[in-house]
């Protein structure tokens, strides 16, 4: 079976049924390929010389050199020539000006798909729904480079038959639309729904108008998928049980099916979904590691460290290991309550911040 | 509103909205400690340096061997005498011309925000208030206040006899109010600033800029010890000498200490291109990380100072044109380039290295933002040289390295004892002297 055929195998496996062990055994070899692959771009060859590495001599996941997040935002981390980049997907992230740039070739966006499509199927089973966006359909406007937002939409849009977004943009906020609330309302009445959002719009948008006006959906077998990080919330002091709660509340669906997912722009396609349980599952295509962030060593099952991601789904950027600047723990393998095999763990957030810069400061004067 | 964490020499728990009746009971303190003599005082600290180290728990202290060292009698006498010109001076007029005496006043309170990066300097700051006979009020951190709290007790357990006279350490710490209080209330730290006759502050620009900026007496002098860069200079004369893997060794352990956030941190070393690379100096640096004993080896440093040393080691192993040296944990990192200047300071055990043509190159980039700069220039006419014109730029000490950290006096280009007190002049008719 040669490694090509690997991947297409992967992607058609239900994305939480291999073990630990049958889950690296398929991942390792993909993984040195795209490694190898990635070795094309200067900046990712002078990584692996510097580090003296080969990809082909990686003998585990955990020795794979992960680009921190960071680096998408000042390097050109592309591996395919700039003819074969489709779409250029962009992301701004909340502590810099500068954006993230993942390009995207045909192959790459291919993967990603059948990869959200196996994922969210897993929540959803085969039928398409009627898919309820929480904001405004400018976010997913038909430009060529996607926000994270509309990379978000657009990806998670694959089980639709029909969207409706539920908010409106007047006079550069977002607002509660009434009129598509009522189709949403109508078409529920007939045909299974999915919901998604982000989680700060959702909050700060939607829970709050819908209940200033008194409204309520009954949707009492809708799936709720929402991601974009928690840092807001936290700062408000709103836990995700209270969260779940109140949107459960308002869209008539039990709060176990208020699904937090964790994901990034630079690896699309391998997001991690809460189980009923509320523990984020890695699919079979991608991998999780968290790293002590002073070590740098894999940490255990319970320990605190930085959460490394791994994908095999990127062919025109460096997706194989990135390290992001967000802390987790490990959970535990393969053994999660739910039945889902594989990994399984819980996101804490940002990295905690450090104190103020001291005296030692820039030579620049001000 | 403010917390009081230590009053009359007695730790208490209480909030404070009102400096005034603090003052009034430190400055009843402060005469106290104005009629103990200077070598009454000296006597006293020196003692408690000796039983640092002596006390199994105070000794495990981080910096408890420094302090230790520090409050030696032969170098508080020598910081006194470089700063009053005769340590007496503080006790007493003496003659300094004919016709004229001199002797220091202490300013009064000092009001001292401490620097929550290097908690061994808040003791120092409050050292400098007791050798100048001040009062302090020290508005302390939750990562400084067990290291004053621990010092101060064992300060005030301290009863010695000089020269017949029985002194005491509580004298020394009634003269002390520890409080803490939210930095960003506007309100505690104009009471704060106007409890002062001189004003103490460490710390980021931003921290240093708002005190300086509170209203004050008129009367209060302000001491600011600001951010500041510091750096080494070695030139091929002194690599190709037999102390220069010593030095580099020593240039290891200034690097990770405080986790290089102190303004005395090197944050890069600038090389004379020669017959030594800067690789080869990067090399043997390493060698002297990899040789510090292990509590100074491994880092302690926050999530998020981590996440910078990561992103510099993603961003130099990603450049083809840079280069790394380190090892898998963050416990020091080298960064190699052959950029110009002097590089933003990443911190957390990150050293640049970088070459130059001609050392006198590096002077171009000099701010009065360069602290100390670890002088490591083989001939001593050229060191010298060098050092007139890097200070004329701004650097204010010159020193080895291993020495950086060293609390010696001047700091940051300033003699601050002299500062914390009044300069009185008696002046007479001259033959009244004979």
């Amino acid at each position: 079976m040669s490694d090509e055929v690997g991947l297409e195998e992967l992607l058609t496996m239900p994305p939480y049924s291999l073990d630990e062990q049958e889950r690296e055994e398929l991942l390792l070899p993909l993984i040195r390929q795209g490694a190898r692959k990635a070795c094309s771009n200067p900046h990712i060859r002078s990584m692996y010389t510097k580090l003296g590495l080969e990809p082909e001599g990686m003998m585990g996941l955990e020795e794979v050199p992960a680009v921190p997040v960071r680096m998408f935002k000042s390097f050109d981390l592309s591996t395919v020539d700039r003819s074969e980049v489709t779409r250029v997907l962009r992301s701004s992230g909340t502590t810099s000006q500068h954006a993230s740039v993942v390009p995207l070739n045909k192959i790459t966006a291919s993967n990603q798909t059948k990869a959200l499509r196996r994922i969210l199927g897993a929540y959803l089973g085969d039928k398409r729904r009627v898919m309820l966006v929480i904001d405004h359909p400018g976010v997913n406007s038909p430009t060529r480079e996607l926000t994270a937002r509309g990379a978000g939409v657009r990806g998670l849009s694959i089980f639709a038959k029909d969207i409706v977004y539920l908010l409106r943009e007047e006079e550069g906020r977002l607002v509660l639309d009434e009129q598509a609330l009522e189709k949403a309302r109508r078409l529920a009445e007939t045909q299974e729904v999915y919901v998604f959002g982000f989680t700060f719009i959702i909050w700060s948008v939607f829970c709050k108008e819908m209940e200033e006006r008194q409204h309520q959906l009954e949707l009492p077998r809708a799936v709720v998928f929402h991601g974009g990080g928690w840092k807001k919330l936290k700062d408000q002091k709103i836990s995700r049980e209270v969260f779940s709660q109140r949107l459960a509340g308002l869209l008539g669906c039990p709060p176990t099916e208020v699904r937090d997912f964790y994901g990034m722009a630079e690896q699309t396609g391998v997001i991690f979904v809460d189980c009923e349980i509320g523990h984020k599952h890695v699919p079979v295509f991608g991998h999780v590691i968290m790293r002590d962030v002073r070590t740098m060593e894999e940490c255990r099952v319970g320990e605190r460290g930085l959460i490394e991601v791994m994908s095999v789904l990127g062919d025109s950027y460096y997706s194989q290991a990135v390290l992001t600047e967000d802390v987790g723990r490990l959970l535990g393998i393969d053994d999660c309550p739910c039945g889902r095999k594989g990994r399984y763990f819980v996101v804490e957030g940002r990295a905690e911040q450090a104190e103020a810069r001291g005296c030692g400061d820039t030579f620049r004067e001000r | 509103m403010a917390k009081c964490f230590l009053l009359d020499g007695e730790a208490v728990d209480h909030e404070i909205s009102d400096l005034g009746p603090v003052v009034a009971l430190l400055d009843r303190r402060r005469e106290e400690l104005r009629a103990l003599s200077m070598d009454d005082i000296i006597a006293l600290l020196a003692h408690l340096g000796k039983q640092l180290i002596k006390d199994p728990e105070l000794s495990r202290m981080g910096g408890a061997t420094y302090i230790s060292l520090w409050l030696r009698a032969d170098n508080l006498e020598r910081l006194c005498e470089l700063n009053y010109g005769d340590r007496h001076r503080v006790d007493r007029f003496i003659g300094v011309l004919p016709g004229t005496e001199m002797r220091c006043q202490p300013r009064g309170t000092s009001c001292h925000w401490l620097p929550n990066n290097v908690p061994v300097m808040s003791f120092f700051s409050l050292m400098l208030a007791v050798l100048s006979k001040n009062s302090s009020i020290l508005k302390v951190s939750d990562i400084n206040r067990p290291v004053l709290t621990a010092v101060l007790e064992k300060l005030k357990s301290i009863d010695i006899e000089v020269q017949g006279r029985r002194v005491m350490g509580a004298t020394l710490v009634r003269s002390v109010c520890m409080l803490s209080f939210d930095s960003s209330s506007a309100a505690d730290n104009t009471m704060l600033s106007l409890a002062a006759d001189v004003k103490v502050a460490w710390g980021s620009g931003e921290a240093v800029r708002a005190v300086a900026a509170l209203p004050q007496k008129e009367t209060c002098d302000t001491i600011i010890f600001g951010p500041k860069y510091s750096m080494a200079v070695f030139d091929q004369a002194f690599l190709a000498g037999d102390s220069s893997e010593e030095a580099l060794k020593k240039l290891a352990q200034d690097a990770v200490l405080f986790d290089q956030t102190a303004c005395s941190s090197p944050q890069v070393i600038i090389l004379e291109r020669g017959a030594v690379s800067a690789r080869r100096l990067a090399e043997e640096l390493a060698t002297g990380f990899e040789a510090l004993p292990v509590k100074l080896r491994h880092t302690q440093m926050a999530e998020r100072q981590c996440l910078e040393v990561i992103s510099a080691r993603g961003t130099y192993l990603l450049s083809e044109d840079r280069d790394v040296i380190m090892p898998r944990d963050l416990g020091w990192t080298i960064l190699l380039d052959q950029e110009e200047g002097l590089p933003e300071p990443v911190q957390g055990r990150c050293v640049f290295v970088r070459e130059v043509s001609d050392l006198n190159d590096v002077i171009a980039h000099i701010t009065r933002k360069v602290q100390t700069i670890a002088l490591c220039i083989h001939d001593r006419d050229r060191a010298r040289a060098f050092a007139d014109r890097a200070s004329a730029a701004g650097v204010d000490r010159f020193v080895m390295p291993g020495e950086m950290h060293d609390f010696t006096l001047p700091w940051d280009g300033l003699m601050p004892l002299n500062r914390m007190v009044r300069w009185i002049t008696i002046r007479r008719r001259s033959e009244d002297d004979e």
